[in-house]
């Protein structure tokens, strides 16, 4: 009896605590299909990409991308009276030529746009300030505790990749960071296997063993020196990596790529981390509306989406060998050709 | 099952209409004969006079019971006793019977024949059958709806709550007020009440006169009021009587009982997820009592029997304990002391554990300069923390923040004649803590951070009158005024004057030592009341408050969380104003056992908040930079109809409300929607409740609640688009969306154990399901994509089905 009481309970409670969550039909019907501009000049050699689209409904897919904005006139103007006119590539990107305008420090630059139905766009101007050299570019692995699915805890371990960097004292600044990185896997392609009915049946391939692999930035890395202005920047966490099999498996490359960033610059990529990392916990940012740079020359209530940069670049960048970290790691287990691997090749890359 | 059950909602609530057209049919009727009362009234007064007066006082305790009501017999001729107990009638000599009577207690009947003036102390002995006085004591005499000159108020009776159907059998004084006409919440296990389109830090919540700053349990589920030790509820939302200030939408005003002064009595209850345990009783028989009032969940035990680990390694539990002891010295004074507390703790999953907790202390000293001139000294002082433990070893932290405060006040009131003045003064102190996040332990790589503490002073003095003109017009008007300082030791950030402010456009800091005045607010608040009486049976009332409130909770979900911070007013937050018009009709029927009025209200409010795009609320040392402030309108009209006798009693409301705010900054940065007028997140234009009751049996009561209400405002996003490969929602305009309509029925049936009068134990036994039809209520509502879908909209149902609980409360004298 004693027992069957407490049976109901539970199950009483287990309704209360197993709370539901259900896809909401909400009716949202966006059909402004707002302008979206990314593009950005550098003090680097060109050509700069700035790829135009559309906004979709909130409902659609992202993966199939086909939003993109065709057919437009783009211009790149400075302060200086220089402009050059971009050639469309591929539908919606739009480049400069290899030997054309190329950003200089302290030059104010535009984009104006004119899209196929005829409306006119413009950024609004933003100075290519400096940006400082990285003074080192290091790596450290920590440990981290985690709990696994029965509460066991566990070490696992991450590799974080720091910059330090000297602070002009002058003026405020504001940075963000890019990275780019490439490792070697070797897999097996011999022992691929596929299931037939309910058996692996060996069916072995004679290519790929070795492949490299790239991968890019995949947060928005900014940083305001507010707390710092002209001290040095110390140890700013470029990327952290997971120590594992597939990264290790002989050393690892990263290049960093450092930008200046206007004030506006800073506070539009500010927002959309906020926006792009809500995570749907408590101590979340409220939703927000990005504001960019971009406005409709004839309208100016209508809402154009995206940012049109000047940023200077420096750049630096780092092996980190499976030796230097000191951690056991197994050897990769992929049975398959490694070029199936997203983002890889078998052609060396010049800097390995 | 469910099928019978929604039927015989449906008849309940069929029952409850019909009545009420059946009765109001039965009025028009007998709406003649009120001509033919005040004929004779005017003949009446030729006769000789005499005037009789006394005390009302409780049988058990000798305390004075207010506003118990005193009548002749058979006549619309009556008072109510006044704060003191007194009360005092002009009668026509010779013989007269009196009818004194107050909802719980038994009536009594005094008849006398004299052609003096007389004194008659009345004591009334409480009814021991509880569950057959459920009703609303909307007006403490049978026509007060009418008579009364506030509008906007509404008490109700602890019984009622008592037996009003409650989440998981626990009988709540909050969940009760949320039923109430112009009172909603945005869901389920949301914190708090909106009152009038206020949000919910608009709400002076009192507990023995001390501010309780989180009035939830285990995030809203449950409210931190034990209903074993409450006396009684009244909700200000209209006429707010100038004693009371601080807040600008409404008062809750929650008074604790105190013990018995003859007998020993022990009563407790029995739920399914916490156990209450009252113990009260004289000390010095008839002079001074005791009481103490405990109540604490047993959820974590039933967590660990769950079966799912994650719910497992969650817990939940929370307890709150009260303790009251008073003296009474010669009839002249009386002191009383009342301590509170109350512990929450919740955590999801064993990582990180939310804890908050209340500890509260009232002493109030009651001197009676004379029966008709008292004055009440009250010291309180009231301590709020809000706490989250990180557990997992690499952000092992503490984050803390809350809100102290010490209140002393002189209240006085002088009642004679025609008027009734209360006047007084306030001093308050408080404490914010802005924030603190600390690592506990060696390996953490949390870096601690503080903001400063803010302090600031409150003081106010007020004037209140309330007359009786004539027999058709009477008047409180009243004004307080409220002075407010924010003092240091403080640093605060001076901004560059022309563009929006950030951190960066921080040009100095001021310096302030301690005590020094930072900034200073101040200003009047008028309050006034107007009842005209057309006849016995309808009123029109007029009021028109003005309140200051500044204090700020900054928050921008519907929960608790670490990002809710009580903040004062300082150099850029303004104090809030809060403009109030409101005009009403009441009517009663069928000899004043059914009520009925609409009401409606017009607010204007001034420097209300809400955040940039982009705020970060935690932990951020220039929440200034991250607020804005503008305008807010909110206007509504609310129907209610309440019948409040019989075998069937409860009322039906129907409010249409709307909150709006417009924020127009000189810059786009500092605008919302283009600066137009936009629901507040708490918005909620159309309310209905039902709550019914109805004696099956002598001893069985079977009561039902309906409430339905439109889904509270979102801003969702409309549109993605592509920002160098990361996919971006576009959020539209803030708050042009809606989550679904909300609505829940809800049953119970109490059972009073045996009736016997002398029995020393009392048992009642409560069934009840809440949400019957298993109505998933949406509690939020998110955006994500999973993987190979294209990204939607999801709502969190926090009860997603029927709840049925059981719970048993006992009384041992």
């Amino acid at each position: 009896m004693r027992r069957g009481y407490t049976t109901i309970i539970v199950c009483m409670l287990a309704l209360v605590v197993n709370s539901c969550i259900d896809p909401l039909e909400l009716e949202i019907d966006d059909r402004t299909w707002k302008l979206v501009v990314d593009g950005m000049i550098t003090n680097e050699p060109g050509p700069y990409t700035v790829r135009l689209s559309r906004s979709k409904r909130y409902s659609s897919y992202t993966d199939s991308w086909n939003a993109v904005e065709t057919g437009a006139r783009v211009i790149v103007s400075d302060d200086k009276g220089n402009e050059e006119t971009l050639t469309e590539t591929k539908p919606g990107t739009y480049l400069t030529s290899v030997a054309g305008i190329q950003g200089q420090i302290g030059n104010t630059y535009s984009l104006s746009i004119r899209t196929k139905d005829g409306k006119q766009y413009t950024s609004s101007p933003e100075t290519l300030l400096p940006v400082p050299e990285m003074d080192d570019l290091y790596f450290e692995v920590r440990p981290v505790q985690v709990l696994n699915e029965s509460d066991v805890e566990r070490t696992e371990y991450v590799v974080d990749v720091f910059v330090d960097i000297q602070d002009p004292a002058e003026a405020r600044n504001y940075y963000l960071w890019q990275w780019q990185s490439t490792f070697r896997v070797s897999t097996q392609p011999w022992d691929y296997s596929e299931k037939v009915g309910n058996v692996r049946v060996p069916m072995p391939k004679d290519c790929c063993e070795i492949c490299w692999v790239t991968n890019t930035t995949n947060t928005v890395n900014i940083q305001d020196d507010r707390l710092l202005n002209g001290a040095n920047i110390k140890r700013h966490l470029v990327t952290s990596i997971p120590v594992t099999a597939q990264h290790f498996g002989t050393k690892y490359y990263l290049e960093v790529k450092q930008f200046s960033l206007s004030e506006a610059g800073y506070d539009f990529w500010r927002i959309l981390k906020s926006q792009i990392e809500n995570g749907g916990s408590i101590q979340d940012t409220p939703p927000a509306t990005i504001i960019g740079n971009i406005t409709n020359l004839n309208n100016p209530d209508e809402r154009a989406l995206g940012f049109f940069g000047a940023s200077a670049v420096s750049k630096s960048a780092i092996f980190i060998r499976r030796e230097e970290l000191g951690v056991r790691i197994a050897e990769y287990v992929f049975p398959d050709d490694c070029r199936v691997l997203s983002k890889s090749t078998t052609e060396v890359p010049a800097f390995w | 099952m469910k099928q019978h059950l929604l039927r015989f909602a449906f008849i309940v609530l069929v029952c409850l209409l019909s009545l009420c057209v059946q009765t109001s049919f039965g009025c028009i009727l007998s709406g003649s004969k009120a001509n033919f009362y005040s004929q004779s009234g005017a003949q009446l007064l030729q006769d000789s006079r005499i005037i009789v007066s006394g005390k009302v006082s409780d049988a058990r305790t000798g305390e004075a019971i207010v506003g118990a009501s005193v009548y002749l017999e058979n006549t619309n001729t009556g008072t109510s006793t006044d704060g003191s107990g007194n009360y005092k009638l002009t009668l026509k000599a010779g013989s007269n019977t009196l009818v004194i009577s107050y909802l719980g207690y038994q009536k009594q009947t005094k008849a006398f024949t004299s052609q003096n003036d007389v004194t008659l102390n009345v004591q009334l002995s409480s009814t021991s059958v509880t569950l057959t006085e459920v009703g609303v004591t909307g007006g403490k005499q049978p026509d007060a709806n009418i008579r009364d000159v506030q509008s906007g108020i509404s008490s109700i009776d602890i019984k009622t709550i008592k037996t009003t159907p409650a989440f998981m059998g626990e009988a709540d004084v909050v969940k009760s007020i949320k039923l109430l006409p112009g009172v909603s919440s945005v869901g389920e296990a949301a914190t708090g009440f909106n009152v009038r389109g206020g949000s919910t830090d608009q709400n002076l919540v009192l507990l023995d006169d001390a501010p309780i700053f989180n009035s939830s349990h285990l995030f809203g589920f449950f409210s931190v009021f034990n209903p074993d030790a409450v006396e009684s509820v009244t909700l200000y939302r209209g006429s707010v009587p100038a004693q009371f200030g601080g807040r600008i939408s409404s008062v809750l005003d929650v008074k604790q009982r105190e013990g018995d002064r003859q007998d020993y009595i022990v009563t407790g209850g029995v739920g399914l997820v916490s156990g209450r345990l009252a113990v009260e009783g004289p000390i010095v028989r008839e002079k001074s009592s005791f009481i103490v009032v405990g109540r604490a969940s047993y959820s974590d035990w039933l967590l660990q029997k769950m079966p799912d680990i994650t719910i497992r390694n969650s817990s939940a539990s929370f307890y709150d304990l009260s303790a009251k002891v008073s003296h009474t010295f010669n009839g002249k004074s009386k002191v009383s002391l009342n301590g509170y507390r109350s512990y929450d703790q919740f955590g999801f999953s064993g990582d990180t554990l939310y804890n908050w907790n209340t500890n509260a202390a009232t002493l109030k000293y009651t001197y009676l300069f004379s029966d008709n001139f008292w004055v009440d000294v009250t010291g309180v002082y009231t301590d709020y923390n809000f706490k989250v433990n990180a557990k997992e070893p690499v952000t092992a932290s503490e984050y803390s923040n809350g809100i102290q405060l010490k209140n002393i006040k002189a209240d006085f009131a002088l009642a004679g004649g025609r008027h009734q003045v209360n006047f007084g003064a306030s001093v308050t102190a408080y404490d914010l803590q802005q924030g603190k996040l600390e690592p506990t332990t060696a390996e953490s790589e949390v870096v601690p951070v503080q903001l400063q503490q803010e302090h600031a002073l409150e003081s106010a003095v007020y004037w209140n009158n309330e007359v009786k003109v004539s027999s058709k017009l009477s008047f409180m008007y009243g004004i307080r005024y409220s002075l407010y300082s924010t003092l240091g030791a403080a640093d605060v950030y001076v901004y560059e004057p022309d563009s929006p402010k950030k951190d960066r456009t921080i040009t100095h800091t001021l310096n302030y030592s301690s005590g020094e005045i930072i900034e200073t607010y101040h200003g009047p608040e008028p309050r006034l009341s107007l009842n005209y009486t057309i006849n016995d049976r309808s009123a029109v009332k007029l009021a028109y408050n003005r309140s200051r409130q500044y204090l700020h909770l900054i928050s921008n979900t519907t929960s608790v969380s670490p990002t809710d911070i009580w903040k004062s007013s300082n150099r850029y937050i303004k104090p809030l104003i809060g403009d109030q018009l409101s005009l009403g009709y009441f009517r009663n029927f069928a000899q004043n056992t059914i009520e009925a009025s609409v009401e409606g209200y017009y607010k204007q409010l001034e420097n209300i908040l809400d955040y940039k795009n982009g705020a970060n609320l935690y932990l951020n040392s220039t929440l200034e930079a991250d607020l804005l402030s503008g305008k807010g309108r909110a206007y509504g009209v609310e129907a209610s109809i309440n019948k409040v006798s019989g075998r069937l009693t409860g009322w039906a409301n129907y409010t249409y409300a709307r909150t709006e705010v417009s924020i127009k900054g000189p810059t786009p940065e500092e605008t919302i929607n283009q600066g137009n007028y936009y629901p507040a997140s708490y918005d909620k234009p159309h309310t209905l409740n039902i709550v019914s009751s109805y004696k099956l049996k002598v001893r069985m009561t079977l009561s039902a609640n309906f409430t339905y209400s439109t889904g509270r405002p979102i801003t969702a996003p409309v549109a993605h688009y592509v920002i160098d490969d990361y996919v971006v929602p576009d959020f539209g305009e803030r708050n042009q969306y809606r989550i679904p309509d909300y609505h829940r029925l809800d049953l119970s049936l109490s059972i009073l154990a045996n009736k016997a009068k002398q029995k020393r134990w009392e048992g009642t036994w409560n069934l009840s399901v809440y949400n019957v039809y298993g109505r998933n209520n949406p509690y939020s509502v998110f955006f994500k994509q999973v993987y190979g879908s294209p990204p939607r909209a999801y709502q969190l149902a926090v009860v997603g089905a029927a709840i049925p609980s059981i719970s048993y409360d006992f009384k041992f004298r």
